[in-house]
Formats: C-alpha cells, sequence, structure tokens
C-alpha cells in the first residue's frame, strides 16, 4: 500500500482549480461539498479525505486516488500517493493544473475587475500571455490625482 | 507617440513549467498604477514597465508553487 503524501498548494479557488484539473485532461474530477474518503489502487476506502477527488481509474492503472483538501486558510493541500508522485504523467500533471490554475486566476481577476479587450496567446513554447486594457474608470482615478496635486 | 496617451494595459505571463506568474503595467504610474498592480497580488510577481523599472516585486515563493510538507 502507497502511504499518501500531503502538499502545501497555492490555490484557493474552488472552480478556478477544478477547471484547471478539468483542462489538465481529468474531465471526470469530483467535486464534494463534504471531504469524502479517497481510495488506494485496490479500491480499498483509505483514511484521507477531499473535497476534490481525481479517481485512480483517471490516472493509471495502479494508481490511488488524487484529492485536494480545503485547510482553514482557504488553501487547498494535494493529497498524492508516494507511488503517484513518481509517475511521469502525475509530473506532468501537476505542471499542466498550476499552469491552468494560474491562466484560470488570472482570467477571473481581469473579468471580476473590469479589464477590457482580454486577449489570452500561447507561445511556441507553452507559456500563456494575456493582455487587457485597464478599465476607463482607473485610468481617471489616475488624472485626477495628478489634477489635484497640480493645484497644490 | 507619446507613451502617456497610450491607453494604459496590464500584460500577465504564466510560465509553463511552474505556473509562476509575472505581471506589467504599461503605460501607468504613480499611485493608479500602484493600485492595478493590487488587483493581481494574488497572482505572483509584478511590475511597472512604464520607465522599465521595476515596480516591486513579491518573493518567488509567493508564487503557485507547490511546497512539500512533511507529515
Amino acid at each position: 500500500m502507497s502511504k499518501y503524501e500531503c502538499y502545501e498548494t497555492m490555490f484557493s479557488d474552488r472552480d478556478c482549480l477544478v477547471n484547471a484539473i478539468r483542462a489538465a485532461g481529468y474531465t471526470q474530477v469530483e467535486v464534494h461539498e463534504e471531504p469524502v474518503h479517497l481510495r488506494g489502487y485496490m479500491n480499498d476506502k483509505r483514511p484521507e479525505k477531499a473535497e476534490i477527488v481525481i479517481r485512480k481509474e483517471d490516472i493509471s492503472r495502479a494508481s490511488n486516488d488524487v484529492g485536494f483538501r480545503r485547510r482553514e486558510d482557504g488553501t487547498y493541500e494535494a493529497i498524492v500517493s508516494e507511488y503517484d508522485k513518481r509517475l511521469s504523467r502525475w509530473v506532468e500533471s501537476e505542471k499542466k493544473i498550476r499552469k491552468e490554475y494560474a491562466r484560470e486566476a488570472a482570467l477571473k481577476t481581469l473579468k471580476d475587475k473590469g479589464y477590457e479587450n482580454i486577449q489570452v496567446e500561447q507561445t511556441k513554447d507553452g507559456k500563456y500571455r494575456i493582455t487587457a486594457k485597464v478599465p476607463p474608470h482607473r485610468i481617471q482615478a489616475k488624472k485626477q490625482t495628478v489634477g489635484m496635486g497640480v493645484k497644490k | 507617440m507619446n507613451q502617456k496617451n497610450l491607453r494604459p494595459e496590464v500584460v500577465i505571463e504564466i510560465d509553463e513549467n511552474t505556473g509562476d506568474v509575472s505581471v506589467d503595467i504599461l503605460n501607468m504610474e504613480g499611485q493608479a498604477c500602484s493600485e492595478v498592480a493590487d488587483d493581481f497580488l494574488a497572482l505572483g510577481r509584478r511590475k511597472s514597465s512604464y520607465k522599465k523599472k521595476e515596480y516591486y516585486a513579491s518573493p518567488a515563493s509567493q508564487a503557485a508553487t507547490i511546497q512539500q510538507k512533511n507529515r
């Protein structure tokens, strides 16, 4: 039986994390309001629990479930078995989840804050480049501040 | 064209391997630039490119990296 290990992450937005996991190829990711038990490679119920679960069948035949459990500080910790941690597929998936989470979080921030003309492109080396125009009211705030300075 | 007449914009780059984020704020300076930079506090490193000087940067460890915790 492969031991589970927990990792701190900077993920804090559930929707962004779930979308990132899906973008990494795990379309069947489970999302629960209350944490559920993870299952080991022999389908055994393990004591570790998580709200977001990638079932072992989606990773590899000999894998264990991978989970993301919400912590009190609002971030998620990843729960990954020693076996899966060494799998090249999971190592690549972890990279992709980090990258896709950053993309999702950036786009959410831009939309929530009213940025305009948001454009996403991916460079040849795989890097994301997102551009957006600052909303007009944010620029006006700057001009008003400058005007006040001039009067003084 | 005078750089100050250009519409301010942000350029966000996400590293393909680490998911680290850098945010550039173009054609903007002063308090308004600072306020725009604050929008991206949770994303990682930020800098202003108005004069291509670093505005300020948070430690790389604040980027979206996964750290191992002994348990």
